[in-house]
């Protein structure tokens, strides 16, 4: 899966998981925030799905996630997550 | 239709108390337990045991390993049976003299009242996966959900008179049991109510708290700085709460007082307490108003103390403000958090504490959904005060379906969103000008929200050594369509999910018109709500989709 394949898979999973009403792949920027303002201003609740949805669709170890790692920053954060585990190949 | 409330009284004795907790099988054993308490510290707490559902669950449990699992497709009421067996030899209440008396059971729970068939430990799991395989198989195990409902399970047993519903309120279930009974006899509907909680231990909560990250690898530390989370337990906790009137009359004495409560709606997520407090606080209020005790009168507080970083946050931050020095007796640690039985359980140590103390104790409980409960327990030296009668009106709403369905929704499923439609239809026919935290809210239903349960289960069955999501756990709990309904109204009183499957609704609109005559609200919001979902039809064939909205409104 190329990078901007993987950034696709990221922000259909995240619009379909997270209900994220009216938005598209194409309309979320690669590097707004998740979270707070001015992005998609999902909250914690948000936070431990996307952290499944690494597990599930992605076999990605989040066992290392800390508050404050900055995975969650933006979809290139996510994606550099995914990528850095070797699991951009693994979405199911 | 117009309908009095005739005066009734406003404290009301405890005549009898059983519980069954890793604390102790019964009330003494436990009460053995708790005098380990230092002031505002904890010794020998219980040992939590690891393992309890099989290879892939391996963080603490507290298990009630004295009972046996004889049934394990029973094993909520091998809890519930023994503690309110206790309770009605408590009170003395035999068959004979519960036929003499109109007695009301109101029960919280979690694990009952859910069509989960993990609950029966796994040996309906073979029949589930024929039909998901088929769309065919046998039905029979449903008669184990259809009979999984403890209020109504007590009133066949016992054969009482009254009211019996339980509440879904999520973990402050078993409390919010204990204010609607109080009202049930305040308003002159019963003379006693068997009233609390019970919940087993089961996987489907325990990979839900997992998933959602707040399910401590470790014995739970509540309010200790380096807590990390919550533990699971089991048990249940019964009060036997009477009239002072029922009570002299059958010469019975008592174990102590309620001597008021409080609950509120934080109208501010779905699983996350608000920070700030202020739903809290305002059920604490409203239970010290309601007992006529100023605040510095507490001796003592059972906090709900889950050990979660949030929850014990919130309530640090409120005590402090409100109750400020006043020890704190948190007791998860001895119990782990035994969810729908949790407030029961506690209130039951309220008493113990309160006659321990000679003062009243404080006992919380926060829940998903953003409830709040506060009950005042104490000794039972306090003079009943009488209430006056009010009259009320019921306006049936028509739900409309043009509602946008709002930005805190988004995350609901379609039982929930039915519930916020029909929340804004009764919030669109309110008198101008009601204050938001004087909108009671009641949700009434026979089945809860069941295509998100199968769902979850699904997902438990298909990968079990993989997290299932934390988004539908939450919106497997019956009252995520409460919360979610307060969120998009900004409704903030009282508020409650009912479930049984005989007469719910109207249960739903005797608690309105009980907390109007109580002043606990101007206005409530009745909403009737069951939706149909392809397992449950299948299972449960004579099924129906209910969607009703009414608005409760002094005459």
């Amino acid at each position: 899966m190329t990078r901007d394949e993987l950034k696709t898979k990221l922000k259909t999973l995240l619009i379909e998981r997270l209900s994220i009403e009216g938005a598209t792949p194409e309309a979320i920027d690669d590097d707004a925030p998740l979270f707070g303002d001015g992005g998609l201003e999902l909250d914690s609740l948000d936070a431990v799905e996307i952290i499944v949805i690494l597990q599930r669709q992605f076999g990605c170890d989040v066992k290392q996630i800390k508050k404050g790692s900055g995975i969650f920053a933006s979809i290139n954060a996510l994606a550099d997550f995914v990528e850095a585990q070797g699991k951009a190949d693994a979405a199911g | 239709m117009p309908q009095a409330n005739p005066a009734a009284e406003s404290v009301l004795p405890i005549t009898g108390m059983g519980q069954v907790s890793a604390a102790g099988t019964d009330v003494a054993a436990a009460d053995a337990r708790l005098a380990t308490f230092t002031r505002g510290g904890l010794r020998d707490v219980t040992q939590p045991v690891r393992g309890f559902f099989g290879e892939t669950a391996t963080k603490p449990v507290f298990s009630v390993a004295a009972l046996r699992e004889e049934r394990p497709d029973a094993r909520l009421f091998e809890l519930l049976l023994p503690a309110l067996e206790e309770a009605l030899r408590d009170a003395g209440l035999s068959i004979s003299v519960l036929a003499r008396l109109r007695v009301g059971v109101c029960l919280g729970t979690t694990t009952g009242c859910q069509f989960n068939m993990l609950t029966n430990r796994f040996e309906a799991v073979p029949a589930y996966r024929r039909y998901r395989e088929t769309g065919a198989g046998d039905t029979s195990f449903a008669q184990h959900y259809l009979n999984s409902n403890p209020a109504e399970w007590v009133r066949t047993r016992l054969q009482t008179s009254g009211p019996a519903v339980c509440v879904t309120d999520a973990c402050s279930s078993g409390a919010d049991a204990i204010g609607i009974a109080a009202e049930w006899l305040r308003n002159d509907v019963c003379d006693a109510v068997i009233c609390g909680g019970v919940d087993a231990l089961n996987p489907l909560p325990y990979a839900g708290f997992s998933a959602l990250g707040v399910y401590s690898e470790n014995p739970c530390k509540p309010f200790a700085p380096d807590r990390d989370g919550l533990n699971l337990g089991e048990g249940a906790g019964i009060l036997v709460l009477e009239t002072e009137r029922s009570r002299r009359a059958r010469g019975a004495t008592s174990r102590g007082a309620l001597l008021g409560y409080g609950m509120s709606a934080d109208a501010h997520h779905l699983t996350a307490p608000d920070p700030s407090g202020a739903g809290l606080r305002r059920a604490i209020e409203a239970a010290a108003k309601d007992a006529a005790i100023p605040l510095s009168a507490v001796a003592e507080i059972n906090p709900h103390g889950t050990a979660t970083l949030d929850n014990d946050a919130v309530e640090t931050a409120v005590f402090d403000s409100l109750l400020p020095g006043v020890p704190l007796c948190p007791t998860k640690a001895f119990t782990g958090h035994t969810l729908g039985a949790a407030g029961a359980i506690e209130a039951v140590f309220g008493v113990l504490r309160a006659n321990a103390t000679k003062g009243p104790v404080l006992s919380t409980s926060l829940a998903f959904g953003g409830q709040n409960t506060a009950l005042l327990l104490g000794t039972t030296d306090a003079l009943p005060a009488v209430r006056s009668p009010v009259e009320t009106h019921t306006l049936r709403v028509a739900i409309q379906d043009t509602f946008p369905p709002g930005r805190k929704a988004r995350r609901a499923d379609r039982f929930s969103r039915n519930a916020v439609l029909a929340a804004k239809s009764a919030f669109g026919a309110l008198p101008p000008g009601t204050l938001p935290e004087r909108i009671g809210l009641i949700v009434a239903t026979k089945h809860g929200p069941h295509a998100s349960t199968f769902t979850f289960v699904d997902e438990l069955l298909d990968a079990p050594g993989l997290p299932p999501s934390p988004l539908l756990f939450s919106h497997t709990v019956h009252n995520a369509a409460a919360a979610y309904a307060a969120m998009e109204t900004g409704v903030k009183g009282p508020s409650c999910t009912l479930t049984a499957f005989h007469g719910v609704t109207e249960e739903a609109f005797r608690l309105a018109r009980c907390w109007l005559a109580s002043d606990r609200a101007e206005a409530v919001i009745v909403i009737s709500l069951d939706e149909q979902c392809a397992p449950l039809f299948f299972f449960v064939p004579d099924l129906e989709n209910v969607l009703e909205s009414s608005l409760v409104l002094r005459s």
